[in-house]
């Protein structure tokens, strides 16, 4: 279970998704710039981001909770949200992708009915925040 | 009363008296012209004493008076007169000298006057004095007069009037059982320019009073009265009625003939020991400021016409006394201004609560069930509670319209295939704060794109023809596209060079749209 709940802090909505799929991503955002002196002495400058990490999400939905993370997105899309993830690790962000692409790579069997057509849809979302 | 020289428009013979001698003296004439006459009068242990010595000399033509009352005479005076209430009257002397109207004249009075009672019982001691003394100048370079109450220079025409008062008035009462000592000081003094020239002319009226009531020798019953003011009422004749008016110390300047460079400035110090009397506000006509600040010293202050301080310390105090010690501080301060500006400071704290929810169901990771709870004002407008289903049909064609309502010209396709996509496009600005934090932020007037990219395949001939007719004849133009949910778009076909392909024989064309608008 993955959870999604805006805006930060006084929390109004809470959308819940299915786990995302393998090969999320978790990565550190400090950079360090190296420089070398003329003797071969190395400096090294590090620029932190606060403990802020960027991570990424590859999710699968049907149309029905595709529909829900779109209204979702759009209401919260420049808000700071907080993300329970799989892993109930909890992080205070934002969205950090442009566009937001909502693929449809296979139909999901089988549809339900009154829903929307029973499509499954796929969407990869950045997300820029630190662990709380 | 006090004994006068015997002086007359006939030369005066001179009459010595000797210091020790007592009763007073008179000058006889001897035919000079000049006139010298001086006047010694004293007082102690309330006797009275006068000496008059009157001198007349050939040359020069210079008239002199001189007045010294003083303590000197006392022991040669002290077997005429016994009183305890001395009256002085002076001012003939200065009436003689103006008759030499080609002169030069100097009147000068220095005046010592006390009555002092010593060591005695329910005894008052009381000094009034009162002078008059004028000079007056015809067609001269200046006119001077130096002296105390009721004292006056003018000069018609003149160059410049210098008009200075100085007084010094104290009343003591020592060793007394009962001491009463009653000191009051009334002045009125003005300066005032008339019939000023085409120059820049001022007017300058200053006014310096100290007064105090003081007590030194503790006493069984202690009692420092010290005014400034008082207070009385008066009937005014216009309205008829009785209204009240502060009396008293005033100070004013004003200029009547306004010309350039010409102020008038008003300025008021006060000292007041023993007690804090009461000054009312009003009774300063101040032209442009009024400020007035009492307190253990006196200060005035010039500040803008806006800005108006009181600032007020009023303080009532015996060392050891029985009688009740009372402070009274009463005031009336005005500041008017022509422009009144309403300035309104408001500080608004809005306190909101947000609430959220969660409501556990096996399908919740699978259909639309936002939990949406009550969230603060200016929050973003959360999704849709619910979702409006769209009817589920079997496989319907997507149409392109034109224009989208009432259209004329229509295209139907089949439905695109799988791997459509929809792209949401947001602008919005990240920026990272030098500690790192990632602060996003938008508008919500702010654009936001959404497009569709479609491709469909099995198109038959004539539907590949149509479509790039179709895109040809309204590219740029809005139009309408009914997807395969029954969902009415609005927008425009951003792609129009994208090819049709042909992959097999008979229907095999394949064709690709990437359409952005919006929902209609």
């Amino acid at each position: 279970m993955f959870q999604l709940a805006a805006p930060y802090p006084a929390l109004q909505t809470m959308t819940v998704l299915p786990s995302p799929q393998f090969s999320n991503q978790e990565s550190v955002l400090d950079t360090v710039s190296r420089k070398l002196a003329m003797d071969g002495t190395r400096y090294t400058y590090v620029r932190s981001r606060n403990g802020r990490k960027k991570l990424k999400w590859t999710f699968l939905l049907s149309r029905n909770k595709a529909l829900e993370l779109r209204a979702f997105l759009f209401a919260y899309f420049a808000t700071k949200i907080k993300v329970t993830d799989h892993n109930n690790r909890v992080w205070v962000g934002n969205f950090t992708s442009n566009p937001f692409e909502f693929d449809t790579p296979n139909a999901a069997r089988p549809a339900i009915a009154p829903m929307p057509r029973g499509e499954l849809q796929a969407i990869d979302i950045e997300f820029e925040g630190v662990e709380q | 009363m006090l004994g006068r020289s015997p002086i007359s428009d006939r030369p005066l013979t001179a009459a010595t008296v000797p210091s020790g001698g007592g009763g007073s003296g008179g000058g006889g004439g001897s035919g000079g012209r000049a006139i010298a006459t001086t006047a010694v009068l004293g007082v102690a242990g309330a006797r009275l004493g006068v000496m008059v010595l009157g001198t007349a000399r050939a040359a020069p033509p210079v008239a002199t008076s001189v007045l010294n009352v003083g303590q000197q005479a006392s022991y040669v005076l002290k077997h005429v007169h016994q009183a305890s209430t001395t009256g002085l009257t002076l001012g003939q002397q200065a009436s003689y000298a103006l008759k030499r109207l080609d002169q030069v004249i100097i009147a000068g009075l220095t005046l010592g006057h006390h009555a002092i009672a010593h060591t005695v019982h329910s005894a008052t001691a009381t000094s009034a004095v009162s002078l008059g003394l004028s000079t007056r100048l015809i067609v001269t370079a200046a006119a001077t007069t130096a002296l105390s109450l009721a004292d006056s220079a003018s000069g018609l025409p003149s160059r410049a009037v210098g008009n200075s008062l100085n007084l010094a008035q104290t009343a003591h009462a020592t060793r007394a059982r009962t001491a009463a000592a009653c000191d009051t000081v009334t002045l009125a003094e003005s300066g005032q320019p008339a019939q000023i020239g085409p120059v820049a002319a001022s007017s300058k009226s200053n006014l310096t009073l100290r007064d105090a009531a003081v007590i030194r020798q503790q006493s069984r019953s202690l009692a420092a009265v010290d005014v400034l003011q008082t207070y009385q009422p008066y009937f005014n004749n216009t309205t008829q009625t009785w209204a009240d008016a502060w009396v008293g110390l005033t100070d004013s300047a004003s200029a009547v003939v306004a010309h350039r460079g010409v102020s008038a400035v008003s300025r008021l110090a006060l000292g007041s020991s023993n007690q804090r009397s009461v000054l009312h506000a009003s009774a300063i006509a101040a032209g442009a400021t009024d400020a007035v600040t009492l307190g253990q010293r006196a200060n005035e202050t010039e500040t803008p016409s806006d800005t108006d301080a009181l600032h007020l310390g009023d303080l009532a105090e015996v060392t050891v006394g029985k009688q009740p010690t009372r402070d009274a501080l009463s005031l009336g301060h005005r500041a008017a201004v022509v422009v009144v500006r309403l300035l309104t400071a408001t500080d608004t704290i809005t306190v909101g609560q947000a609430f959220v929810y969660e409501l556990p169901a096996d399908d919740i990771e699978w259909v639309y069930k936002p939990s949406v709870g009550a969230g603060t004002p200016g929050s973003p407008t959360p999704p849709p509670a619910s979702l409006a289903y769209a009817p589920d049909l079997d496989l319907p064609p997507t149409t392109l319209l034109f224009p989208p309502v009432a259209p004329s010209d229509t295209l139907t396709l089949r439905s695109p295939e799988l791997g459509n996509k929809d792209r949401l496009q947001f602008n919005r600005i990240s920026r990272e704060t030098r500690g790192g934090t990632l602060v996003v932020y938008a508008d919500p007037m702010w654009p936001k794109v959404e497009v569709q990219v479609l491709s469909f395949t099995g198109l038959s001939w004539d539907q590949a023809q149509h479509l790039m007719n179709f895109l040809s004849a309204h590219l740029g133009l809005e139009i309408g596209f009914i997807d395969w949910e029954k969902r009415l778009w609005k927008g425009i076909v951003t792609n129009p060079t994208e090819a049709v392909t042909q992959d097999g024989r008979g229907a095999m064309y394949s064709a690709s749209l990437e359409f952005e608008g919006a929902l209609a």
